[in-house]
């Protein structure tokens, strides 16, 4: 999938279910500790799936905001998309990373809460 | 008033009131004058006796001193001020007497044939009525307002005749007529204000001087006032109570045909040829008597010249020098005496000796309009008697008037018949435009005068005081030194070099700044304010609002019609002074107080090449993020919502080019790319601020004032709208806008309007001279089977300056593109879009340029098959860059 393509404001929507999964967490941590402090675990993995995909979605919105300035109404169709991929190609490995740590905080929390099951 | 008197010694006070009385009694005794008067000396002064009233005066010491050299300025001074009229004006150059004297009137009256209905103004004046004479050019006007100068003349009135036309006359000359013009005993005096369309602030303060002038005067006074039909509204609104009679060239013709017996249809046949113009009409008369027929144009041009010439013929000289004359005095354009001895002095002296020209002061002139236009006509068309080279005679007006200077030209173009021009259907060269965009800042410089009239401080706000004045200076208004007086009183200009301070209190505009530090809060709290500088909870308000104002004050002194020197020097030492060691000035968060600041300076003639501080603030503004404030084209202004990045860009620009930057630069060439790409959003409503200063930006860096009629027509029917003139002082926490919007709009579009305006006088003039109704010998002459050469040409210039700019603005949209661009291995594979389009403009460019050179070629040469190629590159260049929009060539210039 073409980075120019992926929409930040989606980014920023997985961001935002990955922190409300945090919070609700936090909300229901019961009375026992040993169960309490695992939940605050799987809380904090979720709570960095967030930050992760968040810090990915301003990178993406900054580089669409470098397109937007750059590209201008007598551009061609080519121009344009040429622009948008370049000013993609700029964030790409911060986004990459900051993806894939996600991924891998998504994992560890779906392998901590699969454990306290 | 000055204490001056006190320091005269008497012997002093008694021969200057004796010299001042000679001036007001000239030869007559005092009984005879037209105003009774007497000057006394007193200890500290001069009594000043009027009628019954007695005034004391205290001369100042500029008139003491110039009372030895010039008696009569220092009485029309008294008399001012015992009148109560404005004392602005130089002092000297007020003691010739070019008012028509009536001489001149009864030989502008003689021969002439009574034209029916001007007995019953007669009346009406003997009744009490004041007139006014409205009606087009040449439709005998001036003829009728001397015939009922001669007759009432015989009845024992005397005669004053003001041409406001000539920017040198005023209400002062009224004075001055009802001093000195002392003919016989007279009881009653006739005074005629001709020309009123060129003079509307004279109007108004005539309004004030009549009145005082019939209560103090032992004669009554009656006034006659001779306009155009533009004129009407302005005399309807000074002198309501006057008479308006419509004068129509019809009249003349009906008199004329009456008196010499013609039919209906002979009539009408007049009417067609001479289309309401009274002098052709007599001139087709006379012929008609010994032809047996109505004679063509040519005859009629033939008859005229050979009337005004004579038999012999001309020498080359004389002809050249007639040519030039009759070039300039077709648009009533008067011809400096001095200027015509420079071209040739016997060429002058022949054409005075011959009486074809004749003498007015230090003037010249063939005598009317219609008269040199049909000398002009004839010359045009005898290429043997016309020496080769000559320059087109539109070319020739234009670049006398522009040697003339700003006032020549504004009197010009306030006798000029734009009204008509301005509502023909067809504008092929956007003259009818023009001409409605001069109307409207006629309209605007009224409704500025009058609001300062109202109330100079406006508000007591400075910012509304500096952009009246500043638009009022513009156009040489009388109304700028009231504006003067209260914005120099206003605030303070230490000797130090500190920031100017206001006295007693801040002045209303400081309210702005209270509503701007809301919004720099509100920007640091939303985290959108990424560039430099302190937040805004650390920022001096007080001395911001100083800096901001040190700009305007020095841009005022700059663009002043008086310029204060040590002022001046003094807000140059603050700038200096105040500068941060960055080159910006204080807060460096804020750029468009750097521009502010920049503009004020560029004004009073610094720029980026002599001028430190100068230079140092262009190379701050241009300083990229995060050290500066320029980032991809765009200034933003950090002040949040106060200032848009389109207001704050525009204005960074537009300092900087007045600086003296040029407008090649590469952070200009973006900062246009961004404006035009912006365009829509400061085109929109509510943007007036915005679009203004855009608009005058990119004029100021080369575009084309075509390219953006349509937002200067929004924003001129947006200031003529009553409503925002009633809005003018409120305050930015009750507006949500800046509180010196209107007048800063009003200065913006006056500046744009005007320098447009006289950067197109060759197509204005040429736009008047063919016109759809009425003919002129002017316009007979222009009507080729082919296109003139410098109209071809003209056409060909304004389509190449439009393809020009946005060619210019594509190839430096995809610079900057490449050069924002970030350089990644992997999207170099496939790169090249950008600049294979990179370099397709720039062939395009290189193409132009070479039109470009083929056109100068033609100019100088006019070979056809140069201009084919012209026209066939630029129709081939025109529909690649512009596609369907373009219009060839051929029909724009039909």
């Amino acid at each position: 999938m073409k980075l120019r393509n992926l929409s930040p404001a989606f980014v920023n929507f997985l961001a935002g279910i990955a922190a409300a999964g945090a919070v609700n967490l936090v909300t229901t941590i019961p009375s026992s500790k040993p169960v309490a402090l695992h939940l605050a675990v799987v809380a904090v993995a979720w709570a960095a799936v967030a930050v992760s995909l968040a810090v990915a979605a301003g990178q993406l919105d900054d580089a669409r905001r470098q397109a937007d300035r750059l590209v201008t109404g007598r551009m061609g169709p080519r121009e344009r998309a040429e622009i948008e991929e370049r000013t993609a190609e700029s964030v790409r490995s911060k986004v990459t990373w900051l993806l894939a740590a996600a991924l891998v905080f998504v994992a560890v929390g779906v392998a901590l809460w699969l454990a306290l099951l | 008033m000055a204490e001056a008197g006190s320091a005269l010694p008497a012997r002093a006070r008694i021969e200057l009131a004796r010299s001042v009385n000679n001036a007001l009694h000239g030869t007559c005794p005092p009984q005879r004058a037209i105003l009774p008067s007497h000057i006394e000396p007193t200890d500290t002064a001069l009594t000043v006796r009027l009628g019954g009233a007695r005034l004391d005066i205290v001369l100042s010491p500029t008139e003491v001193s110039l009372s030895e050299t010039n008696r009569d300025a220092v009485a029309l001074r008294i008399l001012a001020r015992a009148f109560g009229t404005p004392e602005d004006g130089p002092l000297e150059g007020r003691s010739r007497t070019p008012l028509t004297t009536l001489e001149q009137v009864r030989q502008l009256g003689s021969g002439t044939i009574p034209i029916r209905g001007r007995s019953s103004f007669i009346e009406r004046v003997l009744a009490g009525q004041d007139i006014s004479i409205i009606g087009p050019s040449s439709s005998g006007k001036s003829i009728s307002a001397a015939q009922i100068c001669t007759a009432l003349s015989a009845r024992g009135w005397t005669i004053s005749w003001i041409d406001l036309s000539d920017p040198d006359r005023d209400e002062r000359d009224l004075l001055l007529a009802a001093c000195r013009t002392a003919v016989g005993p007279a009881k009653s005096h006739l005074v005629v204000v001709d020309d009123v369309q060129a003079g509307p602030s004279v109007m108004g303060r005539l309004r004030h001087l009549v009145p005082q002038l019939r209560a103090v005067a032992a004669s009554r006074v009656q006034l006659l006032f001779v306009g155009w039909d533009s004129a009407s509204s302005l005399i309807e609104s000074e002198f309501p109570a006057s008479v308006r009679v419509a004068c129509k060239g019809d009249d003349v013709l009906q008199a004329l045909a009456e008196h010499r017996g013609l039919s209906a249809i002979e009539v009408d046949q007049l009417r067609g040829l001479s289309k309401g113009d009274a002098l052709i009409a007599s001139l087709a008369i006379d012929l008609r008597a010994g032809l047996g027929r109505f004679p063509t144009i040519e005859e009629i041009a033939q008859r005229a010249v050979s009337r005004t010439i004579g038999g012999e013929q001309l020498s080359g000289d004389a002809v050249r020098l007639l040519y030039s004359i009759c070039a300039s005095n077709q648009f009533d354009i008067e011809v400096e005496a001095d200027s015509a001895q420079a071209l040739s002095s016997t060429g002058l002296a022949e054409l005075l000796q011959r009486r074809i020209v004749r003498r007015a002061g230090n003037f010249l002139a063939v005598g009317h309009r219609s008269l040199a236009a049909m000398i002009l006509h004839h010359l045009r068309r005898s290429p043997s008697q016309l020496p080769p080279g000559l320059d087109p005679p539109v070319r020739v007006a234009v670049q006398y008037l522009r040697s003339a200077g700003d006032r020549q030209i504004l009197a010009v173009l306030e006798r000029l018949d734009l009204a008509s021009l301005a509502i023909r259907s067809e504008d092929h060269h956007g003259t009818a435009f023009l001409a409605r965009a001069w109307e409207s800042l006629r309209t605007l410089v009224r409704y500025v005068a009058k609001k300062a009239e109202a109330d100079v401080t406006w508000g007591d706000n400075l910012a509304s005081a500096v952009f009246a004045g500043e638009a009022l200076a513009q156009v040489n208004h009388p109304g700028w030194h009231d504006v003067a007086a209260f914005v120099r009183d206003r605030w303070d200009i230490p000797e130090d070099g500190a920031l100017p301070s206001p006295r007693a209190r801040p002045s209303a505009e400081r309210a702005d700044f209270d509503e701007i530090q809301k919004r720099m809060v509100q920007e640091d709290r939303e985290f959108t304010y990424r560039g430099i500088g302190d937040p805004a909870d650390r920022i001096d308000f007080n001395r911001f609002h100083q800096t901001w104002t040190l700009g305007l004050l020095v841009g005022f002194e700059g663009t002043a019609r008086e310029p204060s020197i040590e002022r001046l020097r003094r807000l140059r030492r603050s700038a200096a002074h105040n500068q941060e060691p960055t080159g910006a000035f204080y807060p460096e968060r804020v750029p468009w107080v750097t521009a502010r600041v920049l503009l004020g300076l560029a004004a009073a003639g610094d720029t980026a090449s002599n001028s430190d501080v100068c230079r140092r603030a262009c190379d701050w503004l241009r300083t990229p993020s995060p050290a500066g404030p320029y980032r991809f084209g765009v200034w933003e202004s950090g002040t949040g919502t106060w200032n848009t990045p389109a207001m704050t860009t525009a204005l960074c620009i537009l300092a900087m080019v007045r600086a003296g930057v040029s407008p090649s630069d590469r952070t200009i060439q973006a900062g246009s790319s961004y404006l035009l790409n912006a365009r829509r959003q400061w085109s929109a409503p509510g943007g007036e601020i915005d679009a203004v200063a855009a608009v005058e930006t990119l004029l100021a860096i080369g575009g084309r004032w075509r390219e953006f009629a349509t937002e200067l027509a929004t924003i001129l029917t947006w200031s003529r709208d009553r409503e925002p003139w009633t809005r003018t002082g409120r305050l930015a926490s009750d507006s949500k806008e800046e509180s010196s919007k209107v007048p800063f709009v009003a200065r913006g579009l006056i500046e744009v309007v005007w320098e447009t305006v006289k950067s197109e006088l060759p197509a204005l003039l040429e736009g008047i001279v063919i016109t759809d109704e009425g003919t002129t010998m002017a316009s007979a002459s222009t009507v080729a089977p082919d296109l003139p050469l410098h109209t071809f040409a003209d056409v060909a210039t304004g389509c190449l300056q439009q393809l020009r700019r946005f060619i210019e603005g594509n190839v430096s949209e995809r610079h900057l593109a490449l050069a924002a661009l970030p350089q990644t291995g992997r999207s170099r594979e496939r790169a090249g879009a950008v600049e294979e389009a990179l370099q397709r403009w720039m062939e395009r460019e290189a193409r132009l340029r070479k039109v470009e050179n083929q056109l100068l070629e033609y100019r100088r040469t006019g070979n056809q098959d140069l201009r084919r190629e012209v026209e066939e590159a630029t129709d081939r260049l025109g529909a690649e860059c512009l596609q369907q929009s373009w219009t060839p060539l051929a029909e724009l210039a039909r």
